[in-house]
This record gives structure tokens, C-alpha cells and sequence, in this order.
């Protein structure tokens, strides 16, 4: 697969470079940073330094009839043992895009974001994502682009029906790694990374309907696709004195329907996502794959005192037929597999609900920039998350900012992403 | 025969002088001059600070009059490289519905519905220009009162009292009335000073240069001077074309796919 991705990529770059370019543009994105992990209960530790570079290279060919952009990520980790971006996600985005008449149609590796909401969008489900990232709002370690066609129909100049076919879909990023699991009764080995493309979970399908008027935005969805983020295949358990053998990651089918609303009225911006996530686990009872949801997310835009922008994300979500499996170990061994995936899968209980704030203003004409992000999640912890940015020039800008959680580094063996507490600072220049 | 003739003269003559310039006048005028059907220009805004230090947007801007009740403009951003492809579709009602705003946002490849107040405080760009600047306005939410004649910057004007016919109106743009400098000869709204909601002159907007297209006349150099805390704002638009704008380039579609 990788090599079938190799030449397709290769083609696309040949034909962009010899077939008559009628408007070429040229950006970039070049910096470097570093982030420090400050978790108060470990020592300091260096945890990443990069330089990063990002070309985008986009225009029309034959006369302005279809259009390209073609964009990829380098970057090189200089600290600790030395690293390359893997070769798998140096192309970022590259695709054609040919409109005719009511038609827009699209073909190539492209990130779309479906959905209205700003973070924690239940119907933005057709990337996959970088799932170690040490800002959770990093832009440049977020959502991976998928090989796709991509057909939009306008039938006026308010609606439009969006049909996207995924063939080979990516999982979430991860380096390849092996997770023991070693407790009472259990010893486990968990076997993170998988190919680049799901081609044994092939083939997803999006269709939206969208709808933009003066009164309000609506957005109807459903998609039948592979799960980016995995679950669990425990068929190569073995169940002795101790639960043994090696769990690998398993991509499985899910159906979302969903919609999203968004109006404004007196300066506030309202907007509602609502998604009805139905997994292969439909009756709850396989502890190894997630369990259905609904989830909604509503979110209120508007501005405070001083100009202050303000936003705040209020996401509920039902976890259906939770805590329905039956004995499938030892009452012992079930009972942690469960508490593990279960927070694996971000569903500790049945009901979780959580807040999200955002607030940011600028200075002295848009050279200083400052903003908090902060997160209640009806637990002891918080997350906050502030940030700052002061503009040299109109092309380089130096960011800083942290990433806390009040509460203690989570403890579970199979625990996602990054869980340190961590600053970082960020020289940045774009042309 | 001759005696009539001159006591008719002399009848006309005191009708002529006694006709008044009215508010409704002035503002047919300025509409006549500046109500341009389409628009297309190059914009560039100039942000300077107290201490003198500048920092320019450029962008494409589109404005067309769609039917009599809408006015949409499309801003699609040029420079600096932060904001590059970002662009704004802001559809205004001249019935008094509310204005709606849509941005595309190239980093997320999305575009979202915001309210106008909500992007930038209600400031274009981080401009001294608010979105109320730039949209068009209904007739129902502004009182105007002629004042007379005066001189602004050695030009004659008519001078128009302005202010939002509600309490909440001039709370939502923070002004509690304007002072608005109409020129004599062809109703170009020249300037406009701006008083808070104690009453204090805030901000000062100033035509410095217009171009003559046919029957209009449109600003091309316009001055925004916030007297309180030094800043202020030049906009510039250059390469101003008439020609007719496909109603397509105001629908979201054309925003993220142009």
C-alpha cells in the first residue's frame, strides 16, 4: 500500500510540474520549538525540540479549470535520540479539485472538517489523528489527510450535498509500541501501530447535507466508516492461571447520523452537534470494542468586556448499554480489561458531561495575542491551558504557552496521549 | 403684462430662497454617489499605532447591492501570511434583519457562521474601522437631524446628526451619536466624528481621497483616527472596477473554493 501510495503521490507531482500551470502560489510554514515536561510529581524533562518545515504549493492548471494544492510536514527532533518524520506522513495534502457547473468534485489525500463546532466535534469523523500531541490544540500534529474522491453538488446558492468515499482509511498515528499490561491475573502485551492504510477495514462513505442562510446554518451527516482510533482483538488470549498473549489492535465498523445547527442573534453565535455513534458493540456486551454514543456538544460564542472573546463548549455524551458484558474471564481479570478499555475509550461512566472555555484578546494593534483555554471535567482535575504570541514582523511571531492538569498523571496501563504537564516555546516564520 | 411678469419673477425668486436642504435630501445624494451596484477593488488597511509603528492587511474586496433589501461584501485576505486565504462574506439588511457574517478559516478548511460584534471586538482586522463601519445600514435604526452648513478641512458640508433610534442600538456599536460632514457639491459623506456612550469624542473618520466612476463617487483613502488612545487606520482601495459581480462569488461556496 505504501508503495501504490508512493506512485500515486509521484504522479500527481509530475503532472502538476509539466502540464501548463496557470496561477501557481507558494507558502510556507517554518519554526522551531521546544517543550519541557513541568509535571510537578516527576523531574524536568526535555520533552521535545523540533524544527519544522511545511510547503504548500497550490494553483490552477489548463486555464484555471482545476485547481491542486499539494502541502507536506518535515520536521526533525534534535533532542534526545535524534529523529525524522516517518516517511508515511511527509505528504500532507495533495489533490485536484475540477468544478463543473453545480458540480465541485475532488480526488486526492485532503483533510475535510465536517461538523460546526470548534473542539470535541462529534461529526468530524473523517480523519484520523496524531494521537500523541503535546498541545492539545496543536495545529500541526492534528488530523491526517486521507486518500479520498470528493463530490459536492450546489443546487443553489444555499445548499449543497457532500458524498466522500474513503477507500483505504488511516488509524490514528502511533508509534509502534508494546504496552504490558502486568497486574493480578493478567499479563498481557498490547501491540500499538499499524499499517499506514486499513486495508483489511477498507472502504468509508460520508454524505452530509448542508444548508447556509441568513437565518441560520444546518448540517445533516451520516457516515458508515472504519474507526480511526482502535479497539481491541482478544481472540489470542489465552485464559490460565494468568490471562496471557497478545492484544492487537482492531479496526471496526461504526454508523454515525448526526447534525449540527448554528445561528447568531445580539452578538452571540450559537451552535448545536448532536451525532448517534452506533458500534459494531451495539448491545454493550464485547469488552474489547467501544460502545455506542450519543453525544452533543453546544457551544455559545460571544464577546466580553474589552473585546474579549469568549467561547464556551458544553459536551454531554450517553454511553448506550454500558457496563452490559457478561463474564468473559475471571470476575478479577474482567474487571480491570473493562476499567482499562473503558477509559481507553473515554467512556469511565455512563453519563459524562464536561465544559470547555476559550477566551482571547489582542494588544497593542494584533502584535500581542493572549488566550486560555480551560477544561472542567466534573472531576478533581482542570485543565488549563494558557497561551501567548507577540508578532515580530508580519512574517515571524514567538509563542509560548502550557499545558496543565490539576489533577495527577493517569495511572492506567493503556493511557493515550500525552499526560505530563508541559510548557513549550515557539519561534515561528511564514511567508 | 410686464408688471405681472416681473411680480411673478419675484414670487419665484422667494419660493427658491426659502427651499431648505432636508436630511432625507442629503442622504438621497449620498446614496445617488456612492450606492454602487458592484463593486471589485484592492484594499489595503494600515494599522498604526500611538507610537507611530505600522502594520498593513491587504485583501480583494467585492461588494454588490444582490436585490434592495441585501448588500453582501466578500473580503478574501492577501497579506500578512497569518491571515493569508482567510476570508469574510458579510450579508447586510437594509430591512432591519440581523447582518450576518460567515468566515473561512483556511487553516481548518471550515467556514463558520460568527456574529459581527463577536469577530475582533466588532473591529475589522484590529482596525479602528468597526463592522458597523462597513455594513450597510437600515433606515430604521438610525435618527438623523440636520444641523446647517459648516466647513471641514476647507470644504463646505452638510452637517447630519446621527444616532442609533434605540438604547440598545447605541449600546451594540458603542456610540451614542455621530456628526456627519455631507460635501456640498456632491453629498460624499467627507467625514464623521464618532461620541461615545458618555458623550466624548472618540473616533474621527476622514475622506482624504475619492474617485470620480461615472455617476459615483467612492472613497478611496479614508482615515480613522481614535482621539482617545492615538491609534488610527487608513484605508486605501485601488483598482476600483464597476463591471458586474457574479451573485456566486457571495455564497459560501465560492468563499472556500475560489
Amino acid at each position: 500500500m505504501n508503495k501504490i501510495f508512493k506512485k500515486i503521490s509521484l504522479v500527481i507531482i509530475l503532472v502538476i510540474l509539466f502540464v501548463p500551470l496557470s496561477a501557481v502560489e507558494f507558502q510556507g510554514l517554518i519554526f522551531a520549538d521546544y517543550y519541557g515536561d513541568i509535571e510537578p510529581s516527576t523531574n524536568y524533562e526535555n520533552l521535545r525540540s523540533r524544527l519544522y518545515f511545511q510547503p504548500v504549493l497550490s494553483g490552477s492548471l489548463f486555464n484555471y479549470t482545476v485547481d491542486f494544492e499539494l502541502s507536506g510536514n518535515l520536521y526533525y527532533d534534535p533532542l534526545g535520540d535524534p529523529s525524522f518524520i516517518e516517511g508515511e506522513n511527509i505528504l500532507k495534502e495533495a489533490y485536484l479539485s475540477l468544478p463543473v457547473g453545480n458540480f465541485d468534485f475532488s480526488i486526492g489525500q485532503k483533510i475535510l472538517s465536517p461538523g460546526m463546532v470548534d473542539v470535541f466535534s462529534p461529526l468530524n469523523n473523517i480523519n484520523s489523528e496524531y494521537v500523541y500531541k503535546l498541545s492539545l490544540d496543536d495545529p500541526y500534529d492534528s488530523k491526517r489527510a486521507d486518500l479520498m474522491v470528493q463530490i459536492q453538488y450546489y443546487p443553489n446558492f444555499d445548499d449543497s450535498i457532500q458524498l466522500v468515499y474513503v477507500p483505504f482509511p488511516r488509524p490514528d498515528y502511533e508509534e509502534t509500541r508494546t504496552v504490558t499490561m502486568d497486574s493480578t491475573g493478567i499479563d498481557v502485551d498490547f501491540l500499538f501501530g499499524s499499517d499506514p492504510y486499513l486495508t483489511d477495514s477498507s472502504n468509508s462513505f460520508f454524505i452530509s447535507y448542508n444548508h447556509m442562510s441568513s437565518s441560520f446554518d444546518l448540517q445533516f451527516d451520516y457516515a458508515w466508516y472504519t474507526e480511526q482510533t482502535p479497539d481491541f482483538d482478544l481472540s489470542e488470549l489465552v485464559d490460565g492461571p494468568s490471562l496471557t498473549g497478545n492484544v492487537l489492535p482492531l479496526y471496526t465498523k461504526k454508523h454515525t447520523f448526526g447534525g449540527a445547527y448554528s445561528t447568531s442573534f445580539n452578538g452571540i453565535t450559537l451552535v448545536e452537534e448532536l451525532a448517534v455513534n452506533l458500534t459494531e458493540d451495539l448491545d454493550g456486551t464485547e469488552i474489547g470494542i467501544k460502545n455506542s454514543d450519543i453525544t452533543l456538544n453546544s457551544q455559545i460564542t460571544g464577546t466580553l468586556y474589552g473585546g474579549t472573546f469568549a467561547q464556551l463548549n458544553i459536551v454531554y455524551q450517553h454511553v448506550i448499554n454500558y457496563d452490559q458484558s457478561g463474564s468473559v474471564y475471571s470476575p478479577l481479570v474482567d474487571d480491570q480489561l473493562i476499567d482499562e478499555f473503558n477509559n481507553y475509550f473515554n467512556q469511565p461512566v455512563q453519563n459524562i458531561a464536561f465544559f470547555i472555555g476559550h477566551l482571547h484578546n489582542s494588544f497593542f494593534r494584533e502584535k500581542l495575542y493572549l488566550a486560555l483555554n480551560v477544561g472542567f471535567f466534573f472531576s478533581t482535575d482542570i485543565y488549563l491551558a494558557p497561551r501567548i504570541a507577540y508578532t515580530l514582523s508580519d512574517e515571524m511571531k514567538i509563542e509560548a504557552g502550557a499545558d496543565i492538569k490539576t489533577g495527577e498523571p493517569s495511572e492506567y496501563t493503556l493511557a493515550r496521549g500525552n499526560l505530563s504537564d508541559n510548557y513549550y516555546v515557539r519561534l515561528k516564520f511564514e511567508y | 403684462m410686464r408688471k405681472y411678469f416681473i411680480i411673478v419673477l419675484i414670487f419665484l425668486s422667494f419660493s427658491l430662497m426659502a427651499e431648505e436642504m432636508t436630511v432625507e435630501k442629503i442622504l438621497a445624494g449620498f446614496e445617488r454617489s456612492t450606492y454602487i451596484p458592484n463593486l471589485t477593488t484592492s484594499l489595503s488597511v494600515k494599522l498604526i499605532s500611538a507610537n507611530g509603528e505600522v502594520r498593513e492587511i491587504k485583501a480583494d474586496a467585492y461588494q454588490k447591492n444582490i436585490n434592495e433589501n441585501l448588500v453582501s461584501r466578500l473580503f478574501i485576505f492577501d497579506y500578512p501570511p497569518s491571515v493569508r486565504n482567510t476570508g469574510l462574506l458579510i450579508n447586510s439588511f437594509l430591512n432591519g434583519d440581523e447582518n450576518v457574517m460567515w468566515i473561512y478559516l483556511p487553516a481548518v478548511k471550515r467556514v463558520k457562521r460568527i456574529a459581527l460584534s463577536t469577530s475582533g471586538g466588532g473591529y475589522f482586522m484590529g482596525s479602528d474601522f468597526s463592522y458597523s463601519d462597513f455594513i450597510s445600514k437600515s433606515g430604521d435604526d438610525y435618527t438623523h437631524e440636520y444641523l446647517g452648513e459648516d466647513l471641514l478641512n476647507g470644504t463646505r458640508c452638510y452637517i447630519v446628526k446621527e444616532y442609533g433610534t434605540t438604547l440598545q442600538k447605541r449600546q451594540d456599536t458603542k456610540v451614542s451619536y455621530m456628526i456627519d460632514y455631507f460635501r456640498k457639491d456632491d453629498f460624499v459623506m467627507y467625514g464623521r466624528d464618532y461620541y461615545d456612550l458618555a458623550g466624548e469624542l472618540v473616533k474621527e473618520y476622514r475622506v482624504k481621497d475619492v474617485l470620480v466612476m461615472g455617476q459615483y463617487v467612492y472613497p478611496t483613502i479614508i482615515e480613522m483616527t481614535n482621539v482617545q488612545n492615538g491609534h488610527s487606520s487608513i484605508i486605501e482601495m485601488t483598482k476600483a472596477s464597476t463591471d458586474v459581480i457574479p451573485d456566486r462569488y457571495f455564497t459560501t461556496r465560492f468563499l472556500q473554493k475560489r
